[in-house]
């Protein structure tokens, strides 16, 4: 749908921006709908409940977007969110210090997501199978350690205050990670030769290797990403429930995967972005909230939401439509003419 | 679909009217592909039960003749005749109702489908229900008229290429085709396989089919075709019976008579040895390949599709994994099978599938450059302003037409790409630059601006190799040649006093003169 990919900037933002204009223009006027039809929707109390809706989602989404990018997919985030959410609240029942207790369940988080690199990365099983089997096994784990059952612990503290539902500069403080998480993951994805080096992978992994890309070590760093968002997200949801529950991960997968698609990045990998995953996440928040204040019923909005991810992925194919038409338009006539002929 | 089957050993029936009439007749065949000729003005007749060779190097129109007969393109002029009818063949279903089938070299089989299943695929015996059974009886007793022994069982996954090429064949039979066109079938086959397939197309000569037969092995040529046609960049150079031909004479037709050689400037100072690659051997594919190559030098390689060229390069640059041999970059062994390592030991490859391989499409000009160079260290931050000026610089130096650095490189020109993978190898400063067809899919303005680029990189002390299927290009810039046929390297010749017929005729398997 929108394209951030930080190959198509020349001015920054600006330039992404006039690329997405229809994007753009589309969300802007639903803004201006919403101001007209259902003014609620920007009382303040409402906006927090907006951006605290989108934060966990969101969180997950970013360490998605390193995954998608080289190609990839991790369907195992929502047993990982939910492990990591019962190591906490079983250490800290055991009188572990909350602080010391949250590495661990991130730790928890890089293990997992370290596995499902090395099974892609040097096994070369398929990212769906890899993560789907993954998926299965952690969230058999979750169960294990819990016995089933959800594991109440004591969250009073600053610490869990913030992660959870507290507010800090009038801002909900799940909001302020994930904007935390999203502004480190744009940083790495356009800094950093770690992150060019996904969009190599995913453009085309021969052509990565063929440059000297270390491509197992940069697919199994793409995993432990992906795991160590999931993992916080399961952090944030145990700090806000009070409970480290095993069934916490729900279609957080699901959830993730849309808004990072939302967002415009490429399933195919190598386009796309984090800026937009964070677009993709509010612009569900906002899509769900818009339907509890009109009144649609749980059922029918996950009908609809089934409707936008199709819309979604339209517009994300036209966008693509629009540059291969660009690349058909500029080459000297005689190439082409060559590459027929020696074909 | 039940009366296209036919029963075995039974001549395919003549459908045409006229019965002294060729089989298949073109004339006067033209395909221009916008405004560059790729036929011009071929024509040819094929007896039933005869077998032509059709010649030419590579990109001479062969390919593009066989599409048109397939019905993947249409001609622009001049006529098909089928048993003396005009046909017009607007699709391959066309091509196939005429009786004209074509065995590519990528095959068409179904790979997770039985040998049987794959025989009688749309003629199933049985009334709606596949009687599956006949089928395979059929199918056992067909191949056994064409004395190919398969089992009929077996999944085509699980069979060898040559079997897989004769049950194409015994399938295109099975179909009625009265014209049996095989593209360049040996190409991937050993001795043995050569001659059961060799033995399989005199099998069909017998029963009157004909046989347009694509090969760039002269050998087999001469002990299996009745008459013979010669493309040379789309126009007939040649035709006539094969008894009436020599080797030498059909290698002149296939480089052409008139043959200017281009301008040779040579860098004159050569150093030191900077590359030495030492009794490679890629089971199947490299067979004990050694060369070496000077600081400031060309080594140009040679040879057809399918020799080994790309193989090679890759093989040195670590791409593939050798099963032996050595390389070594000025005297240091390079370890085997990882490009980052041959990297790092300075050796730089600009791969033949540029769009896959060479560049990343989706990614800029700017982020495309460094890429390599960022390998050098660990983690290393990507500043946008510098990645910008390099690009400028190299857009500059190489002359690059790109009017926005920072667009993908998508939207360039394929000789404007191919400078984009050169400023990379410049940018991460390497001793040795394989360059394995620099300018396939370039227009002839860039072409001549890859050549100097090549030769000024050669006085600056690279050691450099070109593997080209062209032969002036390899001819005007390299130091040495060496031919490749069949895995090894057959020949190594002065790149001075070269001629294209001695390259072409090492090429094809001969001795030379």
């Amino acid at each position: 749908m929108t394209d951030f990919s930080p190959s198509i900037r020349s001015n920054g933002v600006i330039r992404t921006l006039r690329r997405n204009w229809i994007t753009i223009a589309i969300f802007i006027v639903m803004l201006i709908a919403l101001a007209v039809f259902v003014p609620a929707f920007y009382q303040p109390a409402n906006l927090l409940n907006v951006a605290r809706q989108s934060s966990i989602v969101g969180v997950v989404a970013i360490g998605m977007t390193f995954v998608i990018l080289t190609g990839g997919i991790d369907l195992s985030v929502g047993s990982i969110l939910a492990l990591s959410g019962v190591t906490m609240a079983i250490l800290i029942n055991q009188g572990m210090v909350p602080g010391l207790a949250i590495v661990v369940a991130l730790l928890v988080g890089v293990g997992a997501g370290l596995l499902n690199g090395l099974i892609v990365a040097v096994l070369k099983i398929q990212p769906f199978i890899a993560t789907l089997a993954t998926m299965v096994a952690i969230t058999g784990l979750a169960l294990r350690v819990t016995n089933g059952g959800p594991q109440a612990f004591n969250n009073i503290g600053d610490l869990f205050n913030f992660l959870g539902s507290g507010q800090v500069l009038g801002l909900p403080g799940p909001f302020l990670v994930f904007l935390i998480v999203a502004a480190i993951g744009v940083l790495v994805l356009r800094y950093l030769s770690f992150g060019r080096f996904l969009y190599a992978i995913g453009g085309s992994s021969e052509a990565a290797r063929l440059s000297g890309v270390p491509t197992t070590r940069t697919l199994l760093l793409a995993y432990a990403v992906s795991g160590v968002t999931a993992a916080l997200a399961g952090v944030m949801t145990a700090s806000r429930l009070g409970v480290g529950a095993p069934t916490a991960g729900g279609l957080a997968n699901l959830d993730a995967i849309t808004a990072v698609v939302i967002g415009g990045t490429s399933l195919m990998g190598g386009v796309g972005g984090a800026l937009g995953t964070v677009f993709g996440a509010v612009l569900l928040a906002v899509l769900s909230n818009l339907m509890n204040l009109i009144g649609i019923s749980p059922f029918d909005q996950q009908i609809v939401k089934g409707v936008v991810i199709v819309l979604a992925v339209l517009f994300a194919i036209q966008a693509t439509r629009r540059r291969i038409s660009d690349r058909r338009a500029k080459p000297a006539p005689q190439e082409s003419v060559r590459d027929r002929l020696l074909r | 679909m039940n009366q296209r089957r036919f029963t075995p050993g039974e001549a395919a029936p003549a459908a045409g009217r006229d019965a002294s009439a060729p089989r298949l007749q073109v004339s006067g065949l033209s395909k221009s592909f916008l405004g560059a000729n790729a036929l011009d003005d071929v024509s040819f007749t094929i007896e039933a039960g005869e077998v032509l060779a059709l010649i030419g190097e590579n990109g001479a129109g062969k390919s593009t003749l066989i599409k048109i007969l397939s019905g993947a393109h249409r001609p622009d002029a001049g006529e098909v005749l089928v048993n003396g009818e005009r046909v017009d063949i607007l699709s391959p279903r066309d091509s196939e109702d005429l009786g004209i089938a074509t065995v590519y070299q990528e095959l068409s089989l179904f790979p997770e489908l039985s040998v049987a299943e794959n025989l009688v695929f749309g003629s199933f015996p049985g009334r709606g229900i596949i009687d599956w059974r006949s089928a395979r009886k059929e199918a056992t007793e067909f191949l056994a008229s064409l004395d190919v022994h398969i089992d009929v069982t077996k999944r085509v996954r699980e069979l060898s290429i040559a079997e897989k090429q004769m049950l194409e064949i015994a399938k295109a039979l099975h179909r009625r085709a009265q014209i049996v066109i095989l593209d360049e079938p040996t190409a991937v086959l050993g001795g043995e396989d050569v001659d059961h397939l060799l033995a399989l197309v005199e099998g069909l000569k017998k029963r009157g089919v004909s046989v347009i037969f694509v090969s760039h092995r002269l050998e087999e040529v001469f002990g299996l075709a009745d008459h013979y046609v010669v493309l040379k960049d789309g126009r007939l150079t040649g035709a006539g019976r094969i008894s009436e031909t020599d080797h030498d004479d059909l290698v002149s037709k296939m480089v052409g008579r008139e043959f200017a050689r281009s301008s040779r400037s040579v860098n004159q100072n050569l150093g030191d040895v900077v590359l030495a690659v030492e009794h490679l051997v890629r089971d199947g594919v490299l067979d004990d390949v050694s060369l070496t190559v000077r600081a400031g030098e060309v080594l140009g390689i040679a040879g057809l599709r399918g020799a080994g060229r790309t193989e090679l390069a890759r093989a040195i640059y670590g791409a593939d994994t050798v099963n032996s041999g050595t390389v070594r970059v000025n005297g240091v062994d390079v370890p085997n099978g990882s490009p980052l390592r041959s990297i790092r030991a300075g050796i730089g490859l600009v791969p033949e599938e540029r769009k896959t391989q060479g560049i990343f499409i989706a990614l800029s000009t700017a982020a495309n450059i460094p890429v390599v160079k960022m390998l050098r260290r660990g983690l290393r931050v990507v500043r946008p302003a510098a990645e910008r000026r390099l690009a400028l610089a190299y857009k500059d130096k190489l002359r690059i037409k790109v009017g926005d650095v920072n667009a993908p490189v998508a939207q360039l020109s394929g000789g404007n790409q191919q400078k984009v993978v050169l400023s990379k190898w410049l940018d991460a400063g390497v001793d040795v630059l394989i360059l394995d067809e620099p300018t396939r899919g370039i227009d002839v303005g860039a072409k001549q601006e890859i050549y100097e680029l090549i030769r000024g990189l050669c006085e600056q002390g690279l050691a450099i190799i070109v593997i080209s299927s062209e032969l002036p290009e390899v001819l005007s810039l390299s130091h040495r040649i060496i031919v490749m046929h069949h895995g090894s390297a057959v020949a190594e010749l002065d790149g001075e006093t070269a001629t294209e017929e001695q390259v072409m005729n090492y090429a094809v398997g001969g001795r030379g003169q």
